[in-house]
């Protein structure tokens, strides 16, 4: 979003970016301080966070919503409420909505987006970076993304869930994508010898978590190093507790948190990059990976990840430990061909995630959203 | 060799007919001299003949002298048709057991669901099944059923979901790709699944000795320590395979060891 933020700003546009003082999506706990300052061309405005009251009920209704439970409406409002409130951010907005041609919401299930979408929907445009999850199924989101005037889908799995989410989905809904900076240039070698890599790896870039899929991830990859004799380690890095089982120890390399200039050279080094993720909505570091010639190996379960590798013919999917193996012998045995399916991969990327065109089709829905209102 | 293929292959086509020309275009392709045996007149086969029933049987048997294996694709009516009755189906596969006698190797090749009504087992089929050196199953959910068949042992059995046109034959299947081919990703694709189908086969199988054997199942990556010795290594189900043989034949020998 910030990036985006900024991408329409050197266009001309005139952009503030509402954000909270927090800095972990785990806490929601105010860190950076509250104000406003100005950050490549775009006012930025931060707003505290508002803990919860009770986090108790809180939990209750989590562990509902996550084993599918129905919440009634009062619930449900409860629920959303329960992690944190930026109750500055929505008063900011309702005093200033006038000024504003258009108001672009993100993430779904936080309250900031619920709720800032309650103050003029008619000028509101949500981008849920929508999965296939419980908390997708609740009314208030359904409601949420039929309310407003227009979404932005970052891929064509994410718009068809949607539908199914929300029936009545705003009509000024558009596939516009999410954009991928593309370095200048990539330092393989440099990044194996600054961080002490000497054997060919695989690499799993993202948070280290249930949600993510590392847990399976590790179970297959062990399952397939055994099988194959497979000469890779399994590099990782970002945030989140590894816990590598005794077996695999020697086989996984944690680097921990990459700085954003460091990963592109990650990308460049791994022999493949393996998205173990169903929960996706996008996934960048797919198109990092192919954008450096790398190629994309990814749980067959997320819809939107093989999609893409469907659709650009540059990545492979698995269904088990077992078909992961044979990807992973694949690259082993044959990487000519491997980086083929990367170019593949490059080109798809370059074609459809450049800020260019990403701009482009948000310029062309908002043109669409500002004009309709006043025609 | 001289190998004798039995089935339809195209035209008009068909997937069972397609992937019974791909299996005989890769015995072509590994050198070996293939007479191709059709019951469809329309066919490009080598020869036409009925192939329903007992004449299958009679067919193989014209023919024994000249091929030193075959490769018999059984298909509806070719030889039981569905509705073949008890008598009908014991006389077509005793006669297919004696005339496949004449041949040095022969490959049974089954679609799924197994054509052969009544099931593999019996013993109108015994020898049928010992005379048989391999079996090529479409599915691998075949396999159970497969090994219901008396005498019939996993090592003989192999999957093969088919081969897509255009990926390279042999092992694995993906090294004689060049990276240039159009559809490059449905084809490395294509082999995944094919390779983790026969995986899953064998792995079965090495479950199933494993479980029987008393030796350690799969590593488990979450337990402590290093990963264990995968159970069922190729040479292990062998062993198992071969003690497994050994022992009926020990009991049936014993008595005469023991008398003077």
């Amino acid at each position: 979003m910030a990036e985006a933020a900024r991408g329409l700003a050197a266009r001309g546009h005139e952009v503030d970016l509402l954000t909270t003082c927090a800095k972990s999506h785990y806490s929601w706990s105010n860190e950076f301080p509250a104000g406003t300052f100005v950050d490549g061309g775009v006012t930025v405005r931060r707003f505290a966070t508002v803990a919860a009251r009770s986090r108790l009920v809180a939990a209750q209704l989590e562990q509902r919503v996550q084993r599918g439970e129905a919440l009634d409406a009062g619930e449900e409002v409860a629920w959303v409420n329960g992690r944190f409130r930026v109750p500055d951010l929505y008063l900011h907005l309702m005093a200033r909505s006038r000024e504003l041609d258009a108001i672009v919401l993100s993430p779904y299930l936080f309250w900031s987006t619920i709720y800032g979408a309650q103050v003029v929907p008619e000028r509101t445009i949500v981008m849920p970076c929508l999965h296939d999850e419980p908390y997708a199924w609740l009314d208030i989101v359904s409601s949420t993304l039929s309310d407003v005037a227009g979404a932005w889908f970052l891929s064509e799995p994410e718009h068809q869930l949607a539908h199914r989410v929300a029936p009545g989905l705003a009509p000024r809904h558009a596939v516009v994508g999410a954009a991928v900076a593309v370095p200048a240039s990539y330092d393989p070698a440099g990044f194996r010898s600054r961080h002490g890599l000497g054997r060919p790896f695989v690499l799993y870039a993202g948070r280290r978590e249930e949600g993510k899929g590392w847990r399976r991830l590790l179970a297959s990859f062990s399952a397939a190093v055994v099988a194959h004799d497979l000469p890779f380690d399994l590099v990782t890095c970002g945030v989140g507790a590894v816990d590598v089982p005794g077996g695999l120890a020697d086989r996984v390399v944690d680097l921990g948190y990459l700085e954003e200039d460091e990963l592109p050279h990650a990308f460049a080094a791994a022999e493949a990059l393996l998205q173990p993720s169903r929960n996706e909505s996008f996934s960048r570091t797919v198109m990092e990976a192919w954008l450096a010639g790398t190629p994309v190996i990814a749980d067959a379960a997320g819809e939107v990840v093989a999609w893409h590798c469907e659709r650009s013919g540059g990545g492979l999917t698995y269904a088990d430990e077992l078909e992961l193996g044979e990807c992973l012998a694949f690259v082993a045995d044959a990487p000519k061909a491997a980086s083929a399916l990367a170019e593949r991969g490059r080109r798809y990327v370059l074609a459809h995630y450049t800020w260019e065109t990403v701009l482009d089709a948000m310029e062309a829905s908002l043109d669409g959203l500002v004009g309709g209102e006043r025609s | 060799m001289r190998v004798l293929v039995v089935g339809t292959v195209p035209p008009p086509g068909g997937a069972p007919a397609r992937r019974l020309a791909a299996a005989a275009a890769e015995l072509v392709d590994a050198g070996h001299e293939v007479e191709i045996l059709s019951p469809d007149p329309r066919s490009a086969a080598h020869a036409h003949g009925a192939l329903a029933g007992p004449m299958l049987a009679l067919q193989l048997a014209r023919r024994a002298r000249r091929f030193d294996a075959a490769v018999v694709n059984f298909e509806p009516g070719l030889p039981l048709s569905s509705g073949a009755d008890r008598a009908t189906r014991a006389v077509t596969l005793v006669a297919l057991g004696i005339a496949l006698r004449g041949f040095g190797e022969v490959t049974i090749r089954l679609p799924s669901p197994i054509p052969i009504p009544g099931g593999v087992g019996g013993r109108a089929s015994r020898e049928l099944w010992s005379r048989t050196t391999g079996v090529v199953l479409e599915h691998a959910e075949d396999l159970d059923r497969i090994l219901e068949a008396p005498g019939m042992t996993v090592e003989r059995v192999r999957v093969d979901a088919g081969r897509p046109a255009g990926v390279p034959p042999g092992e694995p299947g993906w090294r004689g790709l060049t990276g240039t081919e159009v559809d490059l990703r449905e084809l490395v694709q294509a082999a995944v699944r094919e390779r983790a189908a026969r995986d899953r086969l064998v792995n079965a199988a090495r479950v199933e000795l494993g479980a029987r054997s008393g030796l350690a199942t799969p590593a488990d990556p979450f337990a402590d320590g290093p990963p264990a010795r995968a159970a069922g290594r190729p040479d292990e189900i062998a062993r198992l395979v071969l003690a497994r043989c050994r022992r009926p034949a020990r009991r049936l020998l014993s008595p005469l060891r023991g008398s003077p």
